[in-house]
C-alpha cells in the first residue's frame, strides 16, 4: 500500500468516543422511527380491543386470579399481544429497513456493523418491553384487585418472554429477506401450534418457558395444568430453569444476530 | 488494457473476483481510483453494480482485496472515507431534507456547530438550501437525488461513489451537479460516477473504466483508450471553406484512409496516424491557402470508444 496517497492515513480516526456518540444517536433514532410508525398504531388498536375484552370480563361475578389468568391473560396477552408487540418492532427494526432499503444509510456509516445491530436491538427491546409492561399493567388495572395479584406473577415472565421474542424476530430480519412474513410464520406454526403439542417438542418455543415461569410464580393461585394428565402433557420446568433458559436464549439470539448482521452481504441494497 | 495513470490512488482493487453462488459478478479486477472524476461504463450485467458494492463495503470479495486508503473496504474505518449515493430512491421519508442530512452527519459522529455548519454547507453545494425543510416524501425526483448526493458528501469523504446521479434531474440541475463533481475533483476528491447515459461521461469524466462480462476492459482517459486502437481509423471533422482543395491535398497522405466531403465547407476524414495528419494540416494552415476554422475528432467520445472496446472484447 506504499503507493497510496500519503495524506489518507492522516485523516481523523473515527474514535471510540465518536462511535459511542453515533451509537447513542442511532439508539434515539431507532426508538423515534419505530415509535412514530404504523406498528405503534396497530399495537395501540389491538391493546384497546384487548382492554375492552378484559373490561367486559371484569363485570362478571365470581372473578379469581385463576380465571383471569386462564381466560384473559394467557390467551389474549401471552398468546397474542406480547408476540405481536415483539413482531411489530422486532422484525421491522432490521428486517423492515432491509425491505424498504433504508438500511443502506446505516451500512454506509463508520459504525461497526455489530454495534449497529446491538444498538438497534437494544432500542427495539426497550420499546417492546415498555409496550409489554405497560399493556400488562393496563389490563391488570382494568381487572381490579385480582389484576394487581396477577401483575406480580406475569410481569417478570412477560418482559423476559418479550425480549426473547424480540431477539428471535430481530435475528430473522437480519438473516432473511422477508423477515416480517417469516416472523409471523414462526409465531403461528411454532409458537401457537407447537406449544399445544405433547412431549418435548414444545421446548423449542419461547411461549413454553414463559408459561413455565408464570405457572411457577403463580403456584399459590393454582395456575397451570391442574389434572395429572395435563401436568404430564405439559411437563413444566422449574421456574429457575425456565428463567435461565430464556435469559440464555435471549443473549444467544442477540449475539447470533450481531454476528449474522456483521458478516452478511445485503446484496439487494443499493 | 490499461492506460497510464500518474496520481496516487485513493482506492485499489487487487485481483478481485466476486461469485454469487455459481454466477460470477466480477472477475480478477485490478483497478485503481484516483482523485478526479472517473466514469464507470458498461452494459447491464457488466459488473458495475458489483464493483460499486465492493468499493462501498456492501460486498466482500471472494478472492482478492479492495482497499480504501490503508483500510479494507468492508471495515468500518474505510466507511468514513467513502460517500455513497445509491441508485435506489429510498430515504427516511418522514424527515425533511435538512433533518435527514443532520441525521446522517450524526451517524458519522459529527456534533455541535461543526455539524450544523457542515449540513448547511452541503445543502448549499447541492443547491437545496432553500428547499431543505420540505418532507422528503413530498419532494420531486430531482430534489431527492440532490439530497441523496448531499448525504454522500456530508462527512467530507475522500471518495464519492455516485450511481446514476443525473436520473430525474432537469437539464439545469444536471449542469449544476456536473459543476459540483468538477469542484469536488478540483479539491482532490475522487468521484466515481456510474451512468448509462454515455454522453454524460464526455461532459465530466476525466478517466473512464469500461466494464464488460465482469471484467475491466479498459481504464484511462478517452484519448488514452482510443489511442490503444491505432488500427481503427480515427474520425476527424474539418471545417474549411476550401474543402475540395483541402481534400485534394490530404488524399495523398499515408495516414489518411478516406475522405468524405460532407458539405461544401466540411470534410470528414478517416485517419490511422493522427499526429502525421495534424502536422500536415498545420503546415497547410500556415501556408495561408486554407482557412481551417474547426478541427475535431468525432469518435473520441465515451460512446464511440465504448463501442471499440466492446468490439475488441468480443474477439477474445
Amino acid at each position: 500500500m506504499s503507493e497510496l496517497d500519503p495524506k489518507l492515513p492522516a485523516k481523523q480516526a473515527f474514535s471510540a468516543a465518536r462511535t459511542f456518540r453515533a451509537c447513542l444517536f442511532l439508539f434515539r433514532l431507532t426508538l423515534q422511527r419505530q415509535f412514530l410508525s404504523r406498528q405503534t398504531l396497530v399495537n395501540l388498536g389491538l391493546t384497546i380491543i384487548c382492554g375492552l375484552i378484559v373490561a367486559a370480563w371484569s363485570h362478571r361475578g365470581n372473578r379469581t386470579v385463576l380465571g383471569f389468568s386462564d381466560y384473559m391473560l394467557l390467551p389474549t396477552f401471552i398468546g397474542f399481544l406480547m408476540p405481536i408487540f415483539a413482531i411489530s418492532y422486532g422484525s421491522s427494526t432490521v428486517g423492515g429497513e432491509r425491505e424498504d432499503q433504508s438500511l443502506i444509510y446505516l451500512l454506509v456509516t463508520p459504525i461497526p456493523r455489530a454495534a449497529i445491530y446491538l444498538t438497534k436491538s437494544l432500542a427495539a427491546s426497550l420499546l417492546v418491553a415498555l409496550w409489554t409492561g405497560g399493556t400488562l399493567y393496563g389490563l391488570c388495572w382494568i381487572a381490579g384487585g385480582i389484576g394487581q395479584k396477577a401483575l406480580s406473577i406475569y410481569l417478570p415472565a412477560s418482559i423476559l418472554g418479550a425480549l426473547a421474542y424480540t431477539g428471535v424476530f430481530l435475528l430473522l430480519g437480519a438473516m432473511f429477506r422477508h423477515g416480517t412474513i417469516l416472523s409471523l410464520a414462526y409465531w403461528f406454526f411454532l409458537e401457537v401450534l407447537f406449544v399445544q403439542m405433547p412431549g418435548t417438542v414444545k421446548r423449542i418455543t419461547v411461549s413454553y418457558y414463559v408459561r413455565c415461569l408464570i405457572f411457577d410464580a403463580g403456584k399459590e393461585f393454582n395456575l397451570g395444568p391442574r389434572t395429572q394428565a395435563d401436568q404430564e402433557m405439559f411437563a413444566a420446568l422449574p421456574g429457575d430453569s425456565a428463567w435461565m433458559i430464556l435469559l440464555g436464549a435471549t443473549i444467544m439470539l442477540t449475539v447470533l444476530g450481531a454476528l449474522a448482521f456483521s458478516r452478511r452481504e445485503y446484496t439487494e441494497l443499493g | 488494457m490499461t492506460a497510464v495513470a500518474e496520481a496516487a490512488p485513493i482506492a485499489e482493487f487487487h485481483g478481485v473476483t466476486k461469485w454469487y453462488g455459481p454466477v460470477i459478478g466480477v472477475n480478477d479486477v485490478r483497478v485503481t481510483i484516483h482523485s478526479g472524476i472517473t466514469g464507470l461504463v458498461g452494459t447491464n450485467g457488466a459488473g458495475k453494480t458489483t464493483l460499486i458494492k465492493l468499493l462501498t463495503g456492501h460486498l466482500q470479495p471472494t478472492l482478492g482485496q479492495v482497499h480504501i486508503g490503508p483500510h479494507d473496504a468492508w471495515s468500518a474505518s474505510a466507511k468514513q472515507r467513502v460517500g455513497y449515493c445509491p441508485e435506489v430512491d429510498t430515504l427516511y421519508e418522514e424527515m425533511t431534507g435538512r433533518s435527514f442530512l443532520t441525521t446522517m452527519a450524526r451517524l458519522h459522529g459529527w456534533t455541535g456547530y461543526e455539524l450544523r455548519d457542515r449540513v448547511e454547507q452541503v445543502l448549499q453545494q447541492v443547491g437545496m438550501s432553500d428547499r431543505a425543510d420540505r418532507r422528503l416524501r413530498g419532494c420531486s425526483k430531482g430534489m431527492r437525488q440532490r439530497i441523496k448526493l448531499a448525504q454522500a458528501l456530508v462527512h467530507d469523504p475522500e471518495l464519492i461513489v455516485v450511481d446514476e446521479p443525473l436520473n430525474g434531474v432537469d437539464p439545469v440541475g444536471r449542469l449544476e451537479l456536473m459543476d459540483l463533481f468538477r469542484a469536488l475533483a478540483a479539491r482532490g476528491k475522487a468521484v466515481l460516477v456510474s451512468s448509462h447515459i454515455l454522453g454524460e461521461m464526455d461532459a465530466f469524466a476525466e478517466r473512464v473504466i469500461f466494464m464488460g462480462r465482469g471484467r475491466v476492459l479498459a481504464v484511462g482517459t478517452l484519448g488514452e483508450i482510443r489511442a490503444l486502437f491505432a488500427d481503427m481509423p480515427l474520425q476527424v471533422r474539418v471545417i474549411c471553406p476550401q474543402a475540395r482543395a483541402l481534400a485534394r491535398e490530404l488524399m495523398p497522405c499515408e495516414s489518411v484512409r478516406g475522405v468524405t466531403i460532407a458539405r461544401v465547407d466540411e470534410l470528414s476524414l478517416q485517419v490511422v496516424h493522427a499526429a502525421a495528419l495534424f502536422r500536415r494540416l498545420a503546415a497547410l494552415a500556415a501556408s495561408g491557402d486554407f482557412d481551417i476554422q474547426r478541427l475535431e475528432t468525432t469518435d473520441v467520445t465515451t460512446e464511440a470508444t465504448f463501442g471499440y472496446v466492446m468490439s475488441a472484447a468480443a474477439q477474445f
